[in-house]
């Protein structure tokens, strides 16, 4: 299993997106797998995304919470109303209007070409996520 | 939260999108011009929604609505409600859900019928991958992987050779067995959600670790 974490450009700005492929399928069709409201940086995330990718697809797992910066790890709690991880998760999701997450996944589709998967993003944290 | 976006974005990339999945999706049926129900028979692509039989913001009326309009769209696809589950189902099983909801959706996802053509679908090849760094955690082996040989015959035991390990496997068996139960037991005394999707994301009461783990550890006192 081939994984990376790209920064992906969008006309937002930089959205950090997983990236996890088999090693010898030889043209994996791309699977664009949208997180729930915890989001990440999380392993219980990545490791769902590595399971359809062990069955040969490219699986991309991007961070729709990029408008808010770099920093959307939340505590916890972010599902307990009224903490402050919720407070900023909320926030957050504020900025994902239905256009804006739409605009994101079409820069997705062309991602899965071979040629694409390691050139396209800055490979600034490459490796870092295993 | 992102079950929407999926749908929504195979309704408005219909050439692109091969098959979307919504996974107890929250907001497929809003008040909004734009609300993912009222797209689904613009996509080309296979839909799938799968639905909690116990969800807060999805109640079995939006489940029976939201098939309604995708039998209405003509669009290739189902509605399928996961019984006597909760919202989160698709978490691998820490005590809290059956194991076979969460193997379930995966069941659907990988062999639906769009997945099985995308898989079987060659496109013509590009240039390599560019490998990553060497070193990295996730680099790939740069050369031939050794061919897999078989163990000999014998050589790991199918079950515990000794009797303390026979114990322990039989300990794990009954204190398993006794878990489901009260897990079965916590669905039906409490169907809020929002009570067990708290605590089913991270951090995990140490009254749900699964008890295979505390009868593999040593004994302590007993009352102290």
């Amino acid at each position: 299993m081939i994984e990376d974490t790209l920064d992906l450009k969008t006309r937002a700005g930089a959205m950090e997106t997983f990236i996890c492929h088999p090693e010898r399928a030889a043209a994996p069709s791309l699977v664009v797998f949208l997180m729930d409201a915890s989001g990440i940086p999380r392993q219980e995330l990545y490791d769902m995304a590595r399971r359809p990718a062990s069955v040969g697809y490219c699986v991309a797992l991007p961070n729709l919470y990029y408008r808010s910066g770099e920093d959307t790890h939340f505590s916890d709690d972010v599902l307990v109303h009224g903490s402050e991880a919720h407070t900023r998760m909320r926030a957050a999701r504020k900025q994902m209007t239905l256009p804006s997450v739409m605009n994101d996944m079409a820069g997705h589709p062309g991602l899965c070409r071979r040629s694409g998967v390691h050139q396209e993003g800055s490979g600034r944290r490459a490796g870092a996520t295993a | 939260m992102s079950g929407a976006y999926a749908l929504a974005a195979a309704a408005q990339y219909p050439d692109r999108i091969a098959a979307a999945a919504s996974v107890y999706g929250t907001g497929l049926i809003g008040d909004a011009a734009d609300s993912p129900h009222t797209t689904l028979a613009m996509a080309k692509g296979e839909l799938y929604i799968a639905c909690a039989e116990f969800d807060d913001l999805t109640p079995l009326k939006l489940v029976a609505e939201l098939r309604s309009q995708l039998e209405k769209s003509a669009v290739p696809g189902e509605v399928e409600m996961y019984p006597g589950v909760h919202y989160g189902f698709a978490f691998l099983p820490q005590g809290l859900q059956p194991a076979q909801a969460a193997e379930r959706h995966w069941e659907r996802l990988i062999s639906s019928t769009a997945a099985a053509r995308l898989t079987q679908t060659r496109l013509p090849a590009g240039p390599p991958l560019t490998r990553l760094p060497a070193g990295s955690a996730s680099h790939a082996p740069s050369g031939r992987l050794p061919p897999l040989t078989r163990l000999p015959t014998g050589s790991l035991p199918d079950a515990p050779t000794s009797s303390c390990g026979a114990f322990r496997l039989r300990c794990a068996e009954l204190a398993g067995r006794r878990h489901e139960n009260r897990v079965l037991e916590g669905a039906i005394k409490k169907p809020s959600f929002r009570a067990i999707n708290h605590s089913s994301s991270r951090s995990r009461p140490a009254a749900f670790s699964h008890p295979a783990a505390t009868w593999s550890r040593a004994p302590g006192p007993v009352n102290p």
